[in-house]
C-alpha cells in the first residue's frame, strides 16, 4: 500500500484533514494509526471522566474508533474530523455511564456538576459591614515572582493533573479540552454537545477550583510575596 | 457608606473573570471590570494567578498514551477493511 503524504506540523489543517479523511476511505493502516495516535491519550482521558473505570473507558475508546472507521465515509467535514471524532466518543461515554450508574450504589450517582459555590471562598473577602463589603481581606499573592522552577516543576504539574481528576465529570471534560488540549470554545462545545454558555460556566468553575488547589500547594512554602 | 453602584467589588470580578478573558462581557461590564482591575492590586495578583493556570494546565500532559492498544487497534481495522464492500 502507499504511503501517505501526511504533512507534519499543523501548516494546514483542512488539507491535513481532507488527506487523513481520504486515507482513512481507503483503508489505509498509516493513517488510522496517525489519528490513533493523536487523539488516543485525550479521548481515552475524556473517557474516564464519563466511565471511571479504566477498563470500561478503554473499551469506549475502542467502540469510537470502530464507529469512526464505520462512518468515515458519512463523515460530511461539517465539523472537523477531529470535533466528530470526540462527538462519537462523547455520545458512546454518555450511554455507557448511564448504564454503568444502573449497576453502581447510589453514592456514584452524587457529585454532579450542579454546585454553586462561588469561584473563592467567601471568608477570603470582607465581610457585610465593613467598609471595604466585598473585597480581598488580604490580596492573592502575586505567583510571577514565584521561582520558575517552583511554579513549572514536575510536583507542580502533577499537582494541576491531580486536580483536573478531582473535578465534577463535566467540569473535568471542558477543561481538558479547552485548557490541557487546548481547543478553541465552539469546539469544545460542539465535541460535547453543549451550549457555549454553558462550556463557559463549566470552565469558569473548573478553572476556579485548579487555581484554589494551586494556591494551597503553592502557598505552603510561603514563597510568594 | 456604600460604594458607587457602578463600582465592582472582588468577589464580583472573580465570579466574571472567566467571561472576561474570554472577551464575552457585554461593554458596561467590561468597563466596569478594566477600572476596578486597574486599582486593584488583589484582582490584578488574583487574574494573573488565573493566567498561570491555564499556562499550567497547557504544560500537563496526557500520560496515557494510545499505543498500549494499538495492536488491537490494527485488527480492528484489518477486520474493518475485510467486512468492506471492495473498494477502489
Ligand atoms: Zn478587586
Amino acid at each position: 500500500m502507499q504511503p501517505v503524504a501526511l504533512p507534519d506540523g499543523r501548516r494546514s489543517d483542512n488539507e491535513d484533514e481532507r488527506a487523513l479523511v481520504a486515507a482513512l476511505r481507503r483503508g489505509d493502516e498509516d493513517a488510522f494509526a496517525e489519528i490513533v495516535r493523536r487523539y488516543g491519550a485525550p479521548l481515552l482521558r475524556l473517557a474516564r471522566t464519563f466511565v471511571r473505570d479504566q477498563a470500561v473507558a478503554e473499551d469506549v475508546v475502542q467502540e469510537t474508533w470502530l464507529a469512526v472507521l464505520n462512518g468515515i465515509d458519512r463523515f460530511e467535514g461539517r465539523s472537523s474530523l477531529k470535533t466528530w471524532i470526540f462527538q462519537i466518543l462523547s455520545n458512546r461515554a454518555k450511554t455507557r455511564a448511564v448504564r454503568e450508574r444502573r449497576s453502581a450504589p447510589f453514592s456514584a450517582l452524587a457529585g454532579d456538576d450542579e454546585d454553586d459555590e462561588g469561584a473563592v471562598d467567601a471568608d477570603r473577602f470582607l465581610g457585610v459591614g465593613d467598609r471595604w463589603a466585598g473585597h480581598w481581606a488580604a490580596a492573592p499573592a502575586d505567583w510571577s515572582r514565584l521561582p520558575e522552577e517552583r511554579l513549572l516543576g514536575q510536583e507542580t504539574l502533577a499537582l494541576v493533573n491531580a486536580a483536573i481528576d478531582q473535578l465534577p465529570p463535566r467540569q473535568a471534560q471542558v477543561i481538558m479540552l479547552r485548557d490541557v488540549e487546548g481547543w478553541p470554545a465552539d469546539e469544545v462545545s460542539a465535541a460535547l454537545q453543549i451550549s457555549d454558555g454553558n462550556q463557559r460556566i463549566l470552565l469558569h468553575r473548573a478553572r476556579s477550583k485548579v487555581r484554589a488547589a494551586l494556591e494551597q500547594y503553592l502557598s505552603e512554602e510561603g514563597a510568594a510575596t | 457608606m456604600s460604594a458607587e453602584p457602578e463600582d465592582m467589588r472582588c468577589n464580583e470580578v472573580v465570579e466574571i473573570v472567566t467571561h472576561y478573558l474570554e472577551g464575552a462581557l457585554d461593554e458596561a461590564t467590561q468597563t466596569r471590570i478594566e477600572r476596578h482591575i486597574e486599582g486593584c492590586r488583589g484582582c490584578t495578583h488574583y487574574i494573573g494567578q488565573i493566567r498561570i493556570t491555564i499556562d499550567l494546565l497547557g504544560r500537563v500532559r496526557t500520560d496515557d498514551r494510545g499505543e498500549p492498544q494499538s495492536d488491537e487497534l490494527r485488527a480492528v481495522l484489518r477486520e474493518w477493511r475485510a467486512g468492506r464492500p471492495s473498494s477502489p
